[in-house]
């Protein structure tokens, strides 16, 4: 009910828009091909080569609002059930002038992701209204906070859906010239639906009896980041954060929904580290290199022995994960000025687990073209 | 002992040196390092001109003055090789932006989380591939890689799988 509220008040909101005079309307086509080589991020190894093709609408009827709306196809050739549609609608109204030191921000978005029938679980759809208020206390501080509230429904799940609020502040400034410095807290409260086993917690064997529950959990962040130039051409980026989380005891989730569309998937705490470096060559080549460097620790994790037994192993995960990723652009400009940009991505990570199911590697290498229609 | 003093105090060293090392002028709004902002950490001047949107600042940017999307001001205000000051503390400046310049100017002021939270709506991540978030080198923790996990779904771990 309440995502189709938000629904009719974004059409309401784009239809009042669309019919502003003098509006700018920006629209934008992308399609690419790629290979990963470990689709499900474990131990086995499954590869797959995909396809994707996306068209995003941006429309501004004025300078300070916008409304957006975006679909995106995944196309995956031997696991065909894991291809994936996206679409997105959003508005966001930013009030405040372009000459006030205080800028407000309002959003609204709906989202909707549709897989094919073996991952029909993972059907989803999202909604969230958001606010968000920045300050510049002078040319070189700025002092920012932000609040959301999301709601997440698994639309042919029976755990999963969750409603969460987020909640943020943080001061950005400039120091000695050109080097910056963020620093930023967060925090999160959300109340989840899941399926929990009662009568065993930690590690070991146990026979669980299922439940539905709704469950609330807890997390909060720190992270610095300094960033500043290198060269004209260069600039360099640091980031340093912790995570913590805060879960009642016995909390355990299932080891097959602990993956990239699961609604448990953030559920870890630990420090994590980042840098990049963006780089802009001659002939308009623009690189952007990034290594991070995450350890993560996990709620508990169950894993079914024997189904028929309903007898359950309970393990704990750490994980240390490593990542690079690196992105070649290189835009220009068509005679009407219209944007082109191809576009190559590669990424590697390895992640060493204390579970051997999480124990992987992982490469994939991408191209794309996106341009202006 | 004494070596991991030696290291502290090397580190120390680099990075004072790294905060008052000068810096191109490209950088800095022709030298002066007084506008310098650097919202989205990437080590770049948030406030250089961008005039074709397309992520170079005009001053690196070799194709900028022949396709000039707006076909006016800019060819006049920014000359190549020279960024320019604030645009939004700029009102002439700020009026000869289209509406997109302008509100993506606002946005990142105003310090929006929009962009950030929409993909993470329920868990999307809605990259290339569909798999990770293809966010790219993120400049802050936690953002630019995927989250090190991957879809099983029903059926697919032998032996396994919960429910």
């Amino acid at each position: 009910m309440r995502n189709k509220i938000t629904l009719s008040i974004l059409a309401l909101l784009s239809a009042t828009a669309l019919a502003t005079a003098r509006a700018e309307t920006k629209t934008d086509l992308s399609f690419g091909s790629g290979y990963q080589g470990n689709l499900f991020a474990d131990s086995n190894s499954t590869g797959d080569a995909f396809a994707t093709l996306g068209i995003d609408l941006q429309h501004y009827p004025s300078g300070s609002v916008q409304l957006a709306a975006s679909g995106h196809y995944n196309h995956f050739i031997e696991y065909e059930d894991l291809s994936n549609f996206i679409g997105d609608l959003s508005v966001v109204i930013i009030p405040t002038g372009n000459q006030s030191r205080t800028n407000l921000s309002l959003s609204g978005a709906f989202s909707i992701r549709h897989f094919g029938d073996a991952y029909e679980l993972y059907d989803q759809i999202g909604a969230l209204i958001s606010a968000s208020l920045g300050y510049g206390l002078t040319p070189g501080i700025f002092l920012h906070s932000s609040a959301a509230f999301v709601n997440t429904s698994y639309t042919n799940a029976d755990y999963g859906s969750s409603r969460s609020l987020d909640l943020s502040t943080g001061i950005n400034l400039t120091l000695f010239g050109a080097n910056s410095f963020a620093l930023k807290g967060d925090f999160t409260t959300r109340s989840i639906d899941q399926l929990i086993t009662a009568s065993t917690s930690g590690s070991g064997h146990g026979s669980g009896n299922e439940q539905d529950n709704s469950d609330n959990y807890r997390t909060a962040g720190v992270s610095l980041r300094y960033s500043r130039p290198l060269s004209a051409r260069t600039g360099f980026s640091f980031s340093a954060g912790y995570r913590w989380m805060h879960v009642d005891q016995g909390f355990a989730v299932y080891g097959y929904t602990i993956d990239y569309l699961s609604p448990w998937a953030d559920m870890w705490e630990g420090p994590s580290f980042s840098a990049g470096l963006k780089h802009f060559f001659p002939h308009q080549i623009k690189a952007d290199l990034s290594v991070a460097r995450y350890d993560k620790s996990f709620v508990d994790i169950i894993e079914s022995v024997d189904e028929t037994e309903e007898s359950f192993w309970f393990e704990s995960r750490d994980d240390k994960l490593t990542a690079i990723t690196l992105s070649l652009s290189r835009p220009f400009s068509l005679s009407d000025g219209r944007l082109v940009t191809p576009s190559f991505n590669f990424s590697y990570r390895d992640n060493n687990s204390t579970a051997a199911l999480y124990d992987y590697d992982d490469m994939v290498v991408s191209m794309s073209l996106a341009m202006n229609l | 002992m004494k070596i991991n003093s030696s290291l502290l105090t090397a580190i120390a060293i680099f990075g004072m040196a790294l905060l008052i090392a000068p810096v191109g002028q490209a950088q800095t709004c022709n030298g002066s390092g007084g506008n310098f902002i650097d919202l989205d950490g990437d080590g770049f001047n948030d406030n250089a001109p961008d005039a074709d949107g397309d992520g170079i600042p005009n001053g690196l940017d070799e194709d900028w003055i022949k396709n000039p999307q707006d076909g006016t001001g800019y060819k006049n205000a920014y000359k190549k090789g020279q960024l320019g000051q604030n645009s939004m503390q700029d009102p002439a400046k700020a009026q000869s932006m289209t509406k997109s310049q302008q509100f993506k100017r606002l946005q990142m002021f105003a310090g929006n989380i929009l962009r950030n939270r929409i993909s993470a709506l329920g868990g999307m991540n809605g990259s290339g591939a569909g798999i990770c978030d293809g966010s790219g080198s993120g400049s802050g923790a936690g953002t630019g890689i995927c989250d090190g996990t991957g879809p099983h779904g029903g059926g697919q771990r032998n032996g396994n799988g919960g429910k």
